[in-house]
């Protein structure tokens, strides 16, 4: 079986497609145009790490402004997760995550005095279709928006009449009428990445996993809870499958700080949580081979 | 697997090598030693004020997977012994292989002094992130879902601080 693919940068990592279907050349290169521009929108909305997107200018102007068409799926759903988590789970930890050296220069080193994020009702009035922020804050998504990318590539391609793909965002994935049936995907562990814990099989669904253990500095990782401004560590890794790669990417970062319960209730997805010493808790749906034993 | 406290059973299924074991444990007892070690260190480290950075290894080295493959499956234990400050100390190991991967493992804990008890104990918590899992090029894995690879500007950042940490 040929395998068209191709890769690109985005959301700061390595995204790679492959497409099962045969395909030309000029098929291809042409859906490659689009999923990387389709990319390149998606940034200069939504990265706070692009000080011309529309999200920081935004917070600049402070003024009520039209959101783009794309914005209601994840501005609603950060706003029912900071509803529902207590405002544990909030796009305003952005501002922290840049006084602690997390900022577009990588600076990494936190400022001496670090501030609690706003509350959202302080900070932002959302009111579809129109937005306006009320403070200096910056908004980040960085816990579902490569999520929802995967979302939107996902709903381009199948628009373009490819049907069977598997979109690879950095270990974030998205796999649609695979070829065998099901795909097997490893389960990376997070002390030792030449190494699997385990191996799910996969289709028509997204796969997402957080885990503290590469982007860290200081006393952090890139997930904060607000309140005790620090980063979780009793959970090293968390796996979520759910159709949607939006749910499933921030169910992953969610689970690092609420109870499970509080998000089952909310929404449907599986997971797999692997803690410090090893041993782990998962959904009953989370049908995976796993090397580790409680 | 709960670590195992009691005294070791009769060995069940020791096959034909005394090296494997041998080649664990001596893993095992590095690891140990390091954990030992690792434990050692916040007090002696409090005048430290440059920021702690860590970061993780991508390629770290290899467990001891790699050099089992020529083993038969079955269950295997040892006894591991190694040298403190309190004086000589020993750790008990048992594993499980089969296709020559560790499939399951526990650690006795053996030593009799509160140290080192509690530094076996803290061992026996967390070797077993070294121990178990399998080797993606082994399994022969197109896709593996984990953190994401780190964008090329947060890794020099970080070299960057370690080196004027260092000067």
């Amino acid at each position: 079986m040929d395998i068209n693919n191709f890769t690109f940068e985005a959301t700061g990592t390595v995204w790679q497609i492959d497409i099962y279907d045969p395909v030309s050349k000029k098929i291809k290169a042409k859906i490659s145009d689009l999923v990387k521009s389709e990319a390149d929108n998606f940034e200069k909305k939504y990265s706070r790490f692009r000080d011309d997107s529309w999200l920081r200018k935004i917070s600049r102007l402070r003024q009520k402004s039209k959101l783009p068409k794309d914005a209601k799926t994840i501005f609603d759903l950060y706003q029912n997760l900071y509803k529902i988590t207590n405002g544990i789970f909030t796009p305003l930890i952005g501002s922290f995550m840049e006084e602690s050296g997390y900022d577009s220069n990588y600076s990494l080193i936190p400022k001496i005095s670090l501030h609690h994020p706003p509350t959202w009702k302080n900070a932002i009035e959302y009111n579809y279709p129109y937005i306006q922020i009320k403070q200096n804050v910056v908004i980040d998504f960085g816990a579902a928006g490569k999520g929802y990318l995967i979302d939107i590539i996902k709903n381009l391609l199948k628009d373009n009449q490819i049907n069977s793909f598997c979109i690879d965002a950095g270990g974030d994935i998205y796999v649609n009428n695979h070829p065998t049936g099901k795909m097997q995907i490893g389960l990376e562990n997070p002390k030792n990445l030449s190494e699997v814990i385990g191996i799910i099989y996969l289709n028509n669904a997204s796969i997402c996993a957080s885990s503290g253990n590469r982007r860290r500095w200081d006393k952090f990782h890139h997930i904060i809870n607000p309140q005790t401004l620090s980063s979780p560590t009793d959970i090293i890794a968390t796996w979520t499958i759910a159709q949607s790669a939006l749910i499933a990417d921030a169910m992953s970062t969610c689970l690092f700080l609420v109870d499970k319960s509080i998000l089952q209730n909310a929404y449907n997805f599986d997971y797999l949580i692997l803690k410090k010493d090893f041993s782990f808790e998962k959904s009953s749906g989370f049908e995976a081979e796993l090397f580790l034993k409680n | 697997m709960e670590e195992n406290h009691s005294e070791p059973e009769s060995k069940p299924d020791q096959k034909n090598s005394n090296f494997l074991p041998m080649a664990v444990v001596f893993v095992i007892a590095a690891i140990a030693i390091g954990v030992y070690l690792s434990q050692q260190k916040p007090a002696t480290h409090t005048t430290n004020t440059s920021p702690a950075i860590e970061i993780t290894n991508e390629k770290s080295s290899d467990t001891v997977d790699t050099v089992v493959n020529t083993y038969k499956d079955g269950d295997y234990e040892a006894l591991g012994q190694y040298t403190t400050p309190g004086g000589q100390s020993e750790i008990g190991l048992r594993i499980k292989l089969e296709k020559g991967i560790i499939i399951d493992s526990s650690v006795e804990i053996r030593a009799n002094d509160p140290p080192s008890r509690r530094f076996q104990q803290e061992f026996a918590k967390n070797y077993k992130q070294f121990v178990i899992g399998k080797k993606i090029d082994d399994l022969n894995l197109t896709k593996v879902a984990g953190s994401s690879l780190t964008p090329k500007g947060f890794n020099e950042a970080i070299a960057k601080i370690k080196a004027e940490a260092k000067s």
